[in-house]
């Protein structure tokens, strides 16, 4: 797994890229956390385009990526979700919670 | 329903064989010609149910996980994956989403997931001898006749 990062104005973009799993889970989180420690400003965007699979790791990715940055008062937006990983984020609700843009192959906006 | 075909495949609990474990089953189900979000809800219970077992069923010690599959007549396939790690002493709470004894790795909707991406999930537990997790699944497919 690889994780990317860049500015995008005034936003901070992660890209995950390859395969999220429980085995890669840890590492992404430990990552993640270091991020939002590093741009103690940024909203993150959450780029699941290179994404290639996804399991309900993904979603203890997501929450905890969501609620560190709620406690700071910053916003997380997830984009260009692959069918595959939306299948799961529907199954657990998440969308009530985290706002997904462009999901990917389908052109589709979905808003919380 | 007859078996038209089976495999097996076993090997440990190690994170790792997370993804050998989808793509291997991934791999044996392609010839019922599944469309892509038929073999990627095969690759993500698979994949759940093995890091149940990886997680809850061995926790800390290295056991062994049988995952094994049959295709059933009328394009079923068939899934189990067993463990002899501790077992599930409250199956009903298991089931329930957001309930984990793993940690801030796991978000706890593990079997849901299972059950929104299978027709049929049955799973069976002795504390103290192990989990297996069943899990039946109708194959569409793509109509290309590779069913034979």
């Amino acid at each position: 797994m690889q994780i990317i990062h860049e500015r995008e104005g005034t936003n901070l973009v992660v890209y995950l890229v390859d395969e999220l799993d429980q085995h890669s889970a840890r590492t992404v989180i430990d990552a993640l956390d270091r991020i939002v420690t590093l741009y103690p400003e940024e909203s993150i965007i959450l780029d699941l385009s290179r994404l290639t699979f996804m399991d309900s790791s993904g979603l203890a990715v997501a929450v905890n990526l969501y609620r560190s940055l709620e406690h700071s008062g910053r916003t997380l937006i997830i984009r260009h979700t692959p069918p595959q990983a939306m299948r799961v984020f529907h199954a657990a609700h998440l969308e009530r919670k985290i706002q997904f843009i462009d999901q990917a192959g389908e052109g589709a906006v979905c808003r919380s | 329903m007859q078996i038209l075909n089976r495999m097996s495949v076993r090997f440990d609990s190690r994170s790792v064989n997370e993804a050998f474990a989808r793509m291997t089953v991934a791999a044996f189900v392609a010839q019922l010609d599944p469309t892509l979000e038929e073999l990627n809800d095969i690759k993500t219970v698979v994949s759940e149910a093995v890091t149940n077992a990886i997680v809850h069923g061995y926790r800390d010690q290295v056991g062994e996980i049988l995952v094994s599959a049959r295709l059933l007549e009328g394009n079923f396939i068939e899934i189990k994956v067993k463990d002899h790690g501790c077992g599930i002493p409250n199956i009903d709470q298991a089931r329930q989403p957001l309930f984990t004894t793993g940690n801030s790795e796991r978000s706890g909707m593990g079997f849901t997931i299972m059950e929104s991406f299978s027709d049929k999930l049955k799973i069976r537990s002795s504390v103290g001898r192990g989990t297996t997790v069943t899990m039946l699944r109708k194959i569409t497919g793509r109509g290309t006749g590779a069913n034979d």
